[in-house]
């Protein structure tokens, strides 16, 4: 392949390094010749103040999914089914212009606006920006980006804060940290293929549910004949 | 995977769709404890396996694959059947899905059709239980200013001498157009956006005028021997004895109460009609075809088949084979014809329509018959209006190649068609159009389908509508996007 003109040279570190890319590193990636190398960002809103610090932003997404808490007294992972599921979460979309309210305490599901394709050699971390965990926000429970994922990254928001937050489409809450995955990984299958908005959660599909209902089961029977 | 054509493929999707409610109903049986939902789940089941086989056993039995209509009839028969199934099996059930309006569809459309008319409006109101009444409005601001900024009329004694005063002066102050949009299809960016943007053309009809200067020139080419054959025949038709009548009245004929120039001005008048019924239609097809290119053509196509609307005639529509005839004469008129490379897939399908819109069946009815006729004649001077109306924004082949192909690609990769090229570090890379995006749809839908199916890690022909799901959810994000740069600007 020809080499890419306008891509940074290829950092002498980045075959060895395991910390946070370097912005040098973050341009490298990003306009890399070879596109099964190359970081892909759409829609790229390329801040150079924050390529500079070796961050990208990830602005929110239009689709949110919330919890009916009217619905269910508790939930037991290893009793959801999809049709409970969706029965106890709704999906909600906000328009580009309009707002969405996170009350205090409350927690809702929902997705970046950047759809991304990771590199093989590359994982990432989602961290909330700090003007916004000032408010009392939390964007991401679950941080961590597999190398080779594609998709729109899901943020679970909590508002630990003791104000409602108005948050709107396209607000930049959070940020990527890239990180050096060496040697590189093959690319990471999950049930969550290729998303493009906030997916319902999967649980039933993990293996182990199976195996800890029937040890949950045995558990049950022997107490019982203990009764 | 080898090309299928469009009928084969709406039978393979049938199928798809029975196993799709099948693993649904399937699932319900196993996990509802009550007795009434189960006995549903299970006819519903039985309903499936009767349709499953009936196709098997139809598409056997087929003896002669080139009569179309059978063809066309049968695949829209099963469609239906398909479909009722399917509401019946989502209303009777207390259903975990959430109704998704289809905003994300809407938005760019809305985007782009303000544009050039800023008070343009879609909104979606849930009409039924499997359908959305989706209107369209917009305030005729614009006309309105431009009226008001013409001098101010001459004085009567030389207005006398003038034409007659244009239709434009008599235009509303709003303008309103309801689509009728199946729920079943609120995810189908392939089928939705497309018919969406079929409905919304209509006001850019509207506003220039463009069926209402076609309605002379289609009016003169009424053929005056046929209709003088179908008066005299009129005059000698029988009247129909009265029943409320008691006292018995000699039978005689039409020409007996009506006189001759009475039933010819009825001709041309009901003639007429339908022309102008069908000219908006047809404008606003040649308009879709011209500004979204093959996609349009191919939506159009899809959806007429499921619906088995190929062979209708009516006095609003006429059938689907007649606009596609028209709209394949477009298509090559814009350089788009099944000899040109580079168009993938899309060129087997042109060619397959090709073949089957050129001998295309008339209406029985005479009235039809005689618009078909005179729309048909005039058919040349309709599509220069249309031209001249879109100007250079068509969607030529030129352009499908530069941009729809490249954006394929992407989606083969998994990606959504945001972008043609890259970005580099001076310069960001190149945003898709609208148009680019629906066009590499269709492009990924016919072609690269297996390709999205290793990325899933599912096998094509088991998961097939969980791939195409995906693929319309990968437009989907692209159409998010440009709303997205679009509002951003």
């Amino acid at each position: 392949m020809a080499p890419n003109k306008n891509a940074s040279p290829k950092p002498s570190s980045s075959l060895t390094a395991s910390g946070s890319l370097s912005a040098e590193e973050l341009r490298y990636y990003l306009f890399e010749a070879d596109t099964s190398q190359r970081l892909m960002v759409s829609p790229l809103a390329l801040q150079w103040e924050d390529v500079k610090q070796g961050t990208l932003d990830i602005r929110l997404g239009t689709h949110f999914i919330l919890t009916r808490r009217n619905r269910y007294a508790s939930v037991d992972p290893l009793d959801l089914t999809r049709r409970e599921v969706r029965f106890w979460q709704e999906k909600v979309c906000v328009r580009f212009g309009e707002s969405f309210t996170l009350h205090p305490g409350q927690l809702v599901l929902a997705a970046a606006l950047e759809y991304i394709s990771m590199p093989c050699g590359l994982a990432a971390s989602v961290i909330t920006r700090s003007s916004y965990g000032r408010l009392g926000l939390i964007t991401a429970t679950a941080v961590h980006v597999h190398p080779g994922y594609k998709g729109c990254v899901t943020l679970e928001l909590y508002n630990f804060g003791d104000t409602p937050v108005v948050l709107y489409p396209a607000l930049p809450i959070a940020q990527f940290v890239f990180i050096h995955v060496s040697p590189q990984q093959i690319p990471f299958q999950s049930k969550y293929t290729l998303p493009t908005e906030t997916e319902f959660p999967k649980i039933w599909e993990d293996d182990c549910i199976t195996r800890l209902k029937k040890m949950r089961d045995y558990f049950d029977r022997t107490q019982k004949t203990t009764e | 995977m080898g090309y299928q054509d469009p009928v084969t493929r709406q039978i393979g999707e049938i199928t798809q769709r029975v196993k799709r409610i099948k693993s649904f109903v399937e699932e319900l049986e196993a996990t509802c404890a009550d007795a009434g939902p189960r006995r549903f789940a299970q006819d519903t089941m039985k309903m499936c396996d009767i349709i499953q086989s009936s196709i098997e056993k139809d598409w056997d039995s087929l003896e002669d694959p080139s009569d179309e209509q059978w063809l066309f009839e049968t695949c829209s028969g099963y469609q239906k059947a398909v479909r009722d199934l399917h509401t019946l099996a989502f209303s009777h059930l207390e259903s975990p899905h959430p109704v998704f309006y289809p905003w994300d569809l809407i938005y760019p459309i809305e985007s782009e059709i303000r544009s050039w008319c800023p008070s343009f409006s879609l909104s979606i109101i849930p009409y039924a239980e499997s359908t959305y009444l989706i209107d369209a409005r917009c305030d005729l601001i614009d006309s309105v200013y431009t009226m008001m900024a013409k001098p101010p009329p001459p004085p009567p004694e030389a207005r006398a001498n003038e034409p007659k005063t244009s239709e434009q002066s008599k235009v509303p102050t709003h303008w309103h157009v309801f689509l009728y949009f199946p729920k079943a299809e609120t995810n189908s960016v392939l089928l939705a956006t497309i018919m969406v943007s079929h409905e919304a053309l209509h006001l850019k009809d509207h506003l220039k005028s463009i069926s209402k200067t076609l309605y002379d020139i289609a009016e003169v080419s009424i053929d005056s021997p046929k209709v003088d054959q179908v008066v005299s025949e009129i005059l000698k038709r029988p009247i129909a004895p009265s029943t409320e009548l008691k006292q018995p009245t000699t039978a005689g004929v039409i020409g007996d109460v009506f006189n001759e120039p009475k039933i010819r001005s009825d001709v041309y008048a009901q003639t007429n009609d339908v022309i102008h019924q069908w000219l908006h239609e047809i404008i606003a097809d040649l308009l879709a075809v011209r500004l979204f290119g093959p996609a349009y053509f191919l939506a159009f196509a899809t959806h007429s088949l499921s619906l088995g609307v190929m062979d209708q005639w009516s006095d609003r529509y006429p059938s689907s084979r007649m606009r596609m005839a028209l709209m394949l004469r477009e298509l090559e008129a814009m350089a788009y014809w099944p000899s040109v490379s580079g168009l993938g897939r899309v060129q087997d399908e042109l060619q397959f329509w090709s073949q089957r819109v050129t001998d295309q069946a008339s209406p029985r009815d005479t009235i039809l018959k005689m618009a078909c006729d005179s729309i048909m004649q005039a058919a040349e001077t309709i599509r220069t209006q249309v031209r001249e109306a879109t100007g250079s924004s068509a969607y030529c082949a030129e352009q499908f190649i530069a941009e729809a192909l490249p954006l394929s690609e992407r989606i083969k990769q998994g990606f959504p068609p945001t972008e043609v090229g890259f970005p580099s570090k001076d310069k960001p890379a190149k945003r898709a159009t609208i148009q680019g995006i629906l066009n590499a749809g269709w492009l990924a839908y016919l072609q690269d389908l297996d390709a999205l199916a290793v990325l899933m890690q599912v096998k094509l022909e088991d998961e097939e509508p969980r791939v195409v799901e995906k693929l319309n959810a990968l437009l989907n994000k692209s159409l998010e996007i440009l709303t997205y740069s679009n509002l951003e600007q």
